[in-house]
């Protein structure tokens, strides 16, 4: 895909400091290229690092290839820098280690974040890669309201979650499926037990 | 709302430092109805590390335990199956339902809950202990005996700071309960549960730190000198001030050398009689001393104003206050010993 057809997240110019203007290219695992500001990729403490760890200038920029981010796609990562425009300046909070935690949902937030529960589910897989504090905060109180006044039983549907029998059966298939000459040895292991030896080796 | 309509999200599929993030972020009651759904949110619920300061479990029929945070309070209410009462052994009498219920400054909800995996009231409680990770209890109340709770078993891993004996317990059930709770700090005892003298002293010979005494448990001076506790209350044991100077000469010389506090009923209000032969020196009553017995736990006011007395010393140079005060009624001799 060329630069030129590459969505671009809108950008309020006036708001970026002149010094700081500087725009990074990002490309996501289904070729869709991102420009971001420096100020909001000061967001993501994980995109932070690896772009002051390049040193980039602005020819650089513009001249080299974009930085790839293999494991999200393009549609999260245009949800992901939307966020971090838009946040971009502001403090990265502290955890306090309080629970409950304290985490309001700003309206821009709430608005972005009216998406179906797949792409929710992403989002937060990206939050949490590209270490954006506030980002996933935001999105897991969403999750965690999901939960607001239910019963174990609703809780149960809500979440996917599996019984303690479902559970133990997924570990026996899991145990099943690994490799068959570490199950030879286990069954050997286990054979040699019945037999009453002490020693397997 | 059809649930088959309703969105579902794959919570335990997120990374773990999200899932975490999620509990975090959810209500304490959302929180503990989440734990009760499997083994593996269990585990994640704990693994949020939800420590409140305190733990005060009350036995009055149904188990009552309740845990105190600096935001908010949980209460576990276990009630026993009543339909099962009438069994021949009512110690396997069933759990039927709990009540929780969760208050903030500005609120309260209750909720009750009702699980196939938790039968007894020792496994309700032990899930409690586990999500809110209680490792000790502050105050173990026995009003009542509760007959679907085994005290000793359930409670043998936990540090018991202070037990009530109230006087609605019976004595043999207070019995039972004494000697394996012994390795709690100190004991209020509303009643005297023992009719012999030798049983009584097992209890008193026990290393606790604080002993507060109240109606039938009278305590002689032989009791008083063969207890190792720190602080001792005896509000009703009432001691002829010529009893309270014989022992004051046999502190002088080394008795009860871990006493730091000890209040007595006193007949007679006579200081020469009280000090006769021990050297003192008088506290005007103008002068008022800060008694700081932080780790008197529930005993008594952690810390006590004493005002004016007597000021006494120990063979060891030493210093205790001791003084005579009006209380409900009741002249009261008081003992303070200073660092």
């Amino acid at each position: 895909m060329s630069v030129e057809n590459a969505p671009v997240v809108d950008v309020d110019e006036a708001a970026i400091p002149v010094e700081k203007k500087m725009y990074y290219r990002f490309e996501s695992n289904d070729k869709k290229e991102f420009r971001v500001s420096e100020l909001a990729i000061q967001q993501s403490e994980t995109l932070n690092r690896l772009v002051e760890a390049m040193g980039y200038t602005s020819e650089d920029v513009e001249n080299k290839p974009a930085i790839a981010i293999e494991n999200i796609d393009g549609k999260t990562l245009k949800l992901v820098f939307q966020w971090c425009e838009h946040h971009k300046g502001e403090a990265i909070p502290v955890d306090d280690g309080s629970v409950p935690k304290i985490v309001e949902i700003p309206e821009f937030d709430a608005k972005l974040m009216d998406i179906d529960n797949g792409l929710l589910f992403k989002l937060i897989w990206a939050a949490d890669y590209l270490n954006i504090v506030q980002l996933l905060n935001v999105s897991c109180k969403k999750v965690a309201n999901m939960a607001q006044g239910k019963t174990p039983a609703q809780l149960r549907r809500v979440y996917l979650l599996p019984s303690d029998e479902e559970d133990e059966a997924a570990k026996r298939a899991a145990q099943e499926a690994q490799d068959p000459r570490a199950r030879e040895v286990e069954e050997e292991f286990e054979e040699r037990k019945r037999q009453g030896g002490n020693s397997f080796f | 709302m059809d649930s088959s309509h309703q969105p579902t999200f794959p919570l335990l599929r997120l990374p773990v430092n999200a899932q975490k993030n999620v509990l975090r972020s959810m209500e304490i009651m959302d929180i503990w109805s989440l734990s009760l759904c499997s083994k593996t949110t269990k585990v994640l619920a704990k693994s949020i590390n939800l420590k409140p300061k305190s733990c005060v479990v009350r036995l009055d029929g149904l188990v009552d335990s309740t845990v105190n945070s600096q935001d908010f309070t949980i209460q576990l209410q276990v009630y026993p199956d009543r339909n099962a009462q009438t069994m021949p052994n009512r110690k396997k009498q069933k759990a039927d339902y709990v009540i929780i219920t969760y208050t903030e400054i500005s609120s309260s909800e209750s909720k009750v809950y009702r699980s196939k995996n938790f039968k007894t009231a020792g496994d309700w409680f032990c899930h409690f202990s586990s999500i809110f990770h209680i490792s000790s209890v502050n105050r173990l109340e026995m009003v009542q005996f509760c007959y679907f709770l085994s005290v000793k078993e359930t409670l043998k891993r936990m540090e018991i700071r202070n037990i009530w004996i109230y006087e609605t317990l019976q004595a043999v059930h207070a019995r039972k309960i004494l000697i394996p709770l012994s390795r709690a700090k100190s004991i209020i005892l509303a009643k005297n549960p023992y009719i012999s003298v030798y049983e009584k002293r097992r209890v008193l010979v026990q290393n606790w730190l604080g002993l507060n005494l109240n109606n039938e448990f009278l305590i002689t001076i032989d009791d008083l000198l063969m207890t190792n506790c720190t602080y001792l209350i005896s509000w009703w044991s009432e001691w002829p001030q010529e009893m309270i100077n014989r022992w004051l000469k046999l502190w002088r010389s080394g008795s009860n050398r871990n006493l730091k506090y000890l209040v007595l009923a006193i007949i007679g209000t006579d200081p020469n009689v009280i000090l006769k032969g021990i050297k003192y020196q008088v506290v005007p009553e103008s002068t008022v001393q800060i008694f700081d017995g932080n780790d008197m736990g529930d005993l008594r006011n952690r810390t006590e104003e004493v005002k004016g007395g007597f000021d006494i010393w120990r063979n060891d140079g030493v210093r205790a206050t001791v003084a005579i005060k009006d209380h409900l009624d009741h002249w009261r001799f008081q003992f303070c010993l200073w660092p």
